[in-house]
């Protein structure tokens, strides 16, 4: 089975990346998905933190001792798994590439039982970021209407464009006013990405400003449990149907 | 006549052909006319021949009714694929080789070089790529004939044959330029390989004309790595320009792509920062 691995990457960091792969994760196996949510910043350790899950074991340990890749990952509900940061995936970019090919494969037969893969990224275009980005087959820019954050989204996709080749992005716009807000965000950047890097980006949707986030944040719970009927809720779902549509 | 075994590889043509027919399933069954018929039919055999063939004109191929399959039935059956197979086997040999050197042609090569790059894709594996080329050519040809350069081609072909992993490929390029396709095998690999090579070529001169002829080659190697989307093309025009570059710094040497790849500047341009923020509207398009 050939799996939709998505990563999700905003360069600028606090745009509510972490916040939207848990959420969108939940929204996908709730759609009857499986889905794997894999951790890639090692810096925060957010998702396993988030969560409260327990790590063993390291990737780079597994494929040494032959113990089985599926150990690694921990399951939150029947249809959602993660593969936490502590597991050694972040640390993937600083191995040799002999070993990251290595390494890789245990990744992609992990994946194989997945029918989506998200890859929450850390912020910034560290190594680690940009090795995680090129390994995802399909990218995932999350930024807010903030300026810095659009600059950032931009140098991101103009060094993963020009170290990588690659040319298919998918951009959300997060913490808009509204929806015009939002689409507004999104026509600017494709008109400069369409002008100097000659790249046509895919538009998800935006999700707007909502209290009932905060609130969940605070909490350390999905506001797609905490509040299924809020704003942000209804726009995660239609974000999730849009990713469904991408499913080979 | 000597018959080859019936190797894995046989078996793998044998499969080839008659797919999607379930052969395994008729061996084991005993309805090997029916096994030979689909083989022979897929073989461009007419209906006549094969008709001919189960009619007896072979004894014992076609059972009687109820009477079980015996041994020399299926004897005749593993000569017959065999017969079908080596002719199978000698024409794609044919289709694929360069008759001088014996290795791999240009269009084998691109083949597969195409499905290791399809490989790269989906595992993530590394694939490397050698270009070599034999120094001072010409003058080897100019001064010991054109039959003595085919022995110098032969020979390095043979270095290459021997020094390789089963998993390599060589080819001939053309001319006096050779391919080595290294399946998943990064940079820094190949370059070891290449200079083993490259020392190897040197080591045991060939003799033309009489004469010990030392041979030197020069060799550029690229590497394909989960880049998004690297084609033969492109891998082939990079090992080909680091070869050129091995030439151009004096010859008998390996070069070959960065071992990483300098990041381009990702910084944004005062005219990308100004269009983000629409302070430029007016310059646009």
């Amino acid at each position: 089975m050939s799996s939709l691995i998505i990563s999700i990457t905003s360069g600028k960091g606090g745009v509510g990346k972490t916040s939207f792969a848990v959420n969108i994760a939940v929204a996908l196996a709730g759609r009857g998905k499986k889905v794997l949510l894999v951790d890639g910043d090692l810096g925060l350790a957010n998702v396993d933190v988030v969560l409260g899950l327990n790590v063993r074991n390291t990737i780079q340990k597994t494929v040494e001792e032959g113990a089985d890749p599926e150990t690694l990952l921990v399951r939150v509900s029947p249809g959602f798994s993660v593969l936490p940061a502590s597991s050694g995936v972040a640390e993937l970019a600083n191995l040799s590439m002999e070993e990251q090919a290595y390494l890789t494969t245990s990744l992609e037969q992990m994946v194989d039982g997945f029918q989506i893969v998200l890859v929450d990224t850390a912020a910034g275009i560290g190594e680690t970021v940009l090795w995680l980005n090129n390994w995802a087959k399909d990218n995932i820019i999350i930024l807010t209407p903030d300026p810095t954050s659009m600059t950032d989204a931009y140098a991101l996709i103009k060094v993963l464009n020009h170290r990588y080749g690659r040319d298919t992005f998918y951009l959300l716009i997060n913490n808009v006013k509204s929806r015009n807000e939002g689409d507004g965000v999104f026509s600017n950047l494709a008109q400069v990405l369409g002008r100097f890097l000659n790249i046509t980006p895919i538009y998800l949707g935006c999700i707007p400003q909502d209290a009932s986030v905060t609130a969940a944040i605070r909490k350390q719970q999905p506001f797609l449990i905490g509040q299924p009927d809020s704003r942000a809720s209804r726009a995660i779902m239609g974000v999730a149907e849009r990713i469904i549509g991408m499913t080979p | 006549m000597k018959r080859p075994a019936l190797t894995a590889d046989i078996w793998h043509h044998i499969k080839d052909i008659v797919a999607p027919y379930p052969v395994r399933q008729l061996l084991l069954t005993g309805d090997h006319d029916r096994l030979i018929g689909l083989l022979l039919l897929q073989n461009g055999r007419s209906s006549d021949e094969i008709l001919q063939t189960l009619a007896g004109g072979e004894k014992g191929v076609y059972p009687k009714t109820g009477e079980r399959p015996a041994s020399i039935k299926i004897s005749e059956v593993v000569r017959q694929l065999q017969s079908l197979t080596d002719e199978i086997v000698r024409l794609k040999n044919l289709s694929q080789t360069d008759p001088l050197t014996g290795l791999a042609n240009v269009r084998y090569f691109r083949e597969l070089l195409a499905t290791e790059l399809d490989r790269v894709s989906r595992t993530r594996l590394p694939c490397s790529l050698l270009m070599l080329d034999i120094d001072h050519f010409k003058s080897v040809n100019d001064t010991y004939g054109h039959e003595n350069g085919n022995v110098a081609l032969q020979y390095v072909a043979r270095v290459l044959k021997q020094e390789l992993r089963k998993i390599d490929v060589a080819a001939r390029y053309g001319g006096e330029e050779f391919v080595v396709i290294l399946p998943t095998t990064g940079l820094v690999k190949a370059v070891e390989v290449a200079e083993r090579l490259r020392l190897a070529i040197k080591k045991e001169p060939p003799v033309l004309k009489g004469l010990p002829v030392t041979i030197t080659a020069s060799f550029g190697v690229a590497m394909a790595f989960a880049l998004g989307d690297m084609t033969a093309e492109v891998l082939i025009k990079m090992a080909d320009e680091e070869l050129y570059r091995a030439k151009k710094e004096g010859r008998d040497r390996v070069c070959h792509v960065p071992l990483s790849r300098p990041p381009k500047s990702c910084q944004v341009t005062v005219e990308e920062r100004a269009q983000l923020f629409g302070l430029n509207s007016g310059k646009q398009m």
